[in-house]
């Protein structure tokens, strides 16, 4: 992907063109989705717009990224902020609400079963904290521990600890132990 | 495979549908939207100022100082709490998202703060002076309007107060669970 960089009093500055920003949203989407689901209790809905929002705050704050990380944990930065914001939203509706209907009990029983696995893991993650939960879902996602904390502003060794911490408590949470 | 490699497993094998041409052009027209609703917004604002400045001058209110001193009263009361809303929004809208979470955090959880205050202090006070100054208006209004009339303002705007209280007990409610769920 071709990036323009362009000097405005003595910052370099980046612009996207329509094209560029829709590969950056391609590329970006499922895994933007997937974190805020984690942060709306699995509520489809108030992910899909959630997602959306980050969307525009990345086209709106794209001029101030500076290349000093990769463009995919600054917009991760952007979506957990935005997931931040979205606290005050949040409905009551949550995950199993959208599962117990008719279609789900027609389903077979093995998607029934990793739907309830799922619904578990939504209702394990919403028990932790607000930071915790970022840290965890972006652990889920697969990020280095030094990008974790670049985006959480936490230290590296700091965030091991809570990882190793949050892995146990929602290992236990799953197994209900 | 350990128990927490089963669940980061089931995580990513969520399937979920793939960025769409569709979901890009909603997108679009919700940036291009954005702009549009700014402007809208101001619009109405300016419209509701004009309303009242034109009825302030209809009901010839300048002639009783009473009746002017009490709307004048109710409509600065109204609209400092309407300044203080987009003042508070603006600030929100401006807070530097794509700052680290920590700091992000300090910043939103000072913005819940302002909001408690202005929740839990300014708008009762405001609420106050508003009712007082309507309260105020109530002899000319039983002088100068049918009794029937009378009794409904009267009635609804103690209905609306009523209700203007619950929907503040609300607010306050949902910013203090923002703001413990953001310390926790």
């Amino acid at each position: 992907m071709v990036f323009k960089y362009i000097k405005i009093k003595n910052l370099i500055r980046m612009t996207v063109s329509e094209t560029e920003f829709k590969q950056i949203y391609n590329d970006n989407y499922t895994r933007i989705l997937r974190l805020c689901m984690g942060y709306v209790s699995g509520d489809i809905d108030l992910a899909k717009d959630l997602t959306q929002e980050v969307f525009i705050k990345v086209w709106y704050n794209v001029k101030t990224f500076r290349k000093e990380s990769n463009i995919s944990t600054w917009i991760y930065r952007i979506a957990i902020n935005t997931c931040l914001i979205s606290l005050r939203k949040k409905r009551s509706k949550r995950f199993s609400d959208t599962l117990l209907t008719e279609d789900i009990l027609e389903k077979e029983e093995a998607t029934q079963l990793k739907e309830k696995q799922y619904q578990e893991m939504y209702g394990c993650i919403n028990k932790l904290s607000a930071t915790n939960k970022g840290i965890i879902l972006m652990e889920l996602e697969g990020l280095a521990q030094k990008e974790i904390a670049a985006v959480m502003g936490l230290k590296h060794e700091a965030v091991r600890t809570r990882i190793h911490r949050i892995k146990n408590q929602l290992t236990k949470c799953v197994n209900h132990e | 495979m350990n128990d927490f490699e089963k669940i980061k497993s089931n995580w990513k094998e969520q399937s979920f549908q793939e960025p769409t041409e569709g979901n890009f052009s909603q997108l679009k027209d919700s940036i291009k939207n954005i702009a549009k609703k700014q402007r809208i917004g101001n619009l109405v604002l300016l419209s509701t100022i004009g309303v009242l400045v034109f009825f302030f001058f209809y009901i010839k209110a300048i002639e009783h100082k009473h009746v002017a001193i009490a709307i004048g009263t109710m409509i600065a009361a109204l609209f400092s709490r309407v300044l203080v809303e987009i003042f508070s929004n603006s600030h929100l809208r401006n807070l530097s998202i794509a700052v680290d979470t920590q700091n992000f955090k300090a910043k939103l959880e000072n913005y819940y703060k302002s909001r408690m205050l202005i929740h839990g202090i300014l708008t009762p006070v405001l609420l106050a002076i508003y009712s007082y100054a309507f309260w105020t208006l109530l002899p000319d209004f039983k002088m100068s309007l049918s009794k029937g009339f009378y009794n409904y303002i009267v009635w609804s705007s103690l209905g609306l107060l009523v209700f203007f209280c619950f929907f503040l007990f609300f607010q306050i409610r949902k910013e203090i669970k923002a703001l413990k769920e953001l310390k926790g």
